[in-house]
């Protein structure tokens, strides 16, 4: 078989052992990338500098975006409860609390990152087909309404009294309920 | 003392959230870097690997169908590649120790958690240009070294030490493989 094309690999050398290889290839980004410079950490602190404020630049749309991300969760939530977990919609449901999870912090509400973890925690612990009534469904329900309210109030700041009263509580009952069921592993 | 230039790099960012992707490519503009291609999923991202050789791939890890560490399984593949050195930051909102296991087991570079920082992003770039890790091919394994410091309580065989290997000249990575079989 033709081997396919291997332009972007760079050359390689090879040490053998009974068991393994080390490949060292050759380092062709260094040669592409590096620079030789006299103050180093000036030149990548400008970069970093100007990244933040590129990064600063674009905040404009955060407020807009995690207001699109707690419709996407209500809706997955929403599809779970009328039409069952099946068919992808649990597993989006996830992905969705997964992405705020990891985004919004950035976006600048933490809290709203703190309550996505939690509520993910319980949605990787938990089987999908608890999750449409009973007490875990409303556990899910009110994450996702925290989320909410946390965006809808504009609730940035980490010290936030009420916001962090809110996450520290859902988070202990999330921590109890998995360190129950651990314990229910065990016997 | 060196440091990266990062606008002769290539990258390529694979993540199914869009939002996610601007943040990822506004920070790679600061950087000065001009070259970024985007993908939306795993197999996009394969697809645009094979098309724009990036010098860098910068990936999500949760997916829908194809996700951040099958891409890595595919990109890692020896024989099918068209670079599987390629170094890979895994960018995800996963924090958990297995996960990172997960990863590294996977051939993914360097490891990221959510938040993404601009120093920490940065970090991540000059440590793959500048002190890369060598590969390890066994049975089971074709990625990054995943020794990353030495273990002093260690006390099995080192099956890494000298004399137990055969130098090998330089040579093509089609040629490496041949010699395989």
């Amino acid at each position: 078989m033709k081997p396919r094309q291997r332009s972007g690999a760079p050359q390689v050398t090879i040490t053998r052992a009974a068991d393994h290889e080390v490949i060292e290839p050759r380092n062709v980004l260094k040669a592409k990338a590096a620079v030789l410079l006299a103050e180093p950490r000036d030149f990548d602190e400008t970069a970093i500098r100007r990244a933040e404020q590129a990064l600063k630049a674009l905040s404009i749309n955060f407020n807009g975006w995690m207001e699109e991300s707690v419709r996407n969760l209500s809706s997955a939530r929403h599809e779970v409860k009328a039409n069952g977990p099946l068919d992808g919609r649990a597993s989006r449901l996830h992905r969705v609390a997964h992405d705020i999870r990891g985004q919004a912090a950035t976006l600048g509400f933490p809290l709203a990152a703190r309550v996505g973890a939690s509520l993910c925690r319980i949605l990787e612990a938990e089987p999908a087909s608890k999750m449409q009534t009973g007490h875990l469904a409303r556990l899910v329900d009110q994450h996702i309404d925290a989320i909410a309210a946390i965006v809808r109030e504009g609730v940035t700041n980490a010290q936030h009294r009420v916001g962090e009263a809110l996450t520290s509580e859902l988070e202990t009952i999330t921590d109890r309920l998995l360190s129950g069921k651990a314990a229910r592993n065990l016997h | 003392m060196f440091s990266v230039e990062c606008s002769r790099l290539r990258f390529l960012i694979v993540d199914d959230n869009n939002h996610m992707r601007r943040i990822i490519r506004a920070l790679l503009h600061g950087f000065g870097i001009r070259e970024a291609y985007e993908a939306e999923d795993g197999a996009a991202g394969l697809e645009a690997f094979s098309s724009y050789s990036p010098d860098i791939v910068i990936t999500d890890w949760a997916m829908p169908i194809f996700d951040g560490i099958e891409l890595t399984r595919m990109i890692r593949q020896p024989e099918t590649s068209s670079n599987p050195y390629v170094p890979i930051i895994m960018v995800t909102g996963h924090a958990e120790r297995r996960r990172v296991s997960e990863a590294r087991d996977a051939g993914v570079t360097e490891f990221l958690v959510k938040p993404i920082s601009a120093k920490a992003l940065h970090q991540r770039i000059v440590s793959v240009v500048m002190i890369p890790r060598p590969f390890i091919k066994t049975a089971t394994y074709f990625g990054p070294c995943r020794r990353r410091t030495p273990n002093p309580s260690y006390t099995g065989i080192e099956r890494r030490g000298k004399g137990l290997a055969e130098k090998i000249d330089p040579v093509r990575i089609g040629d490496a493989m041949r010699l395989d079989r």
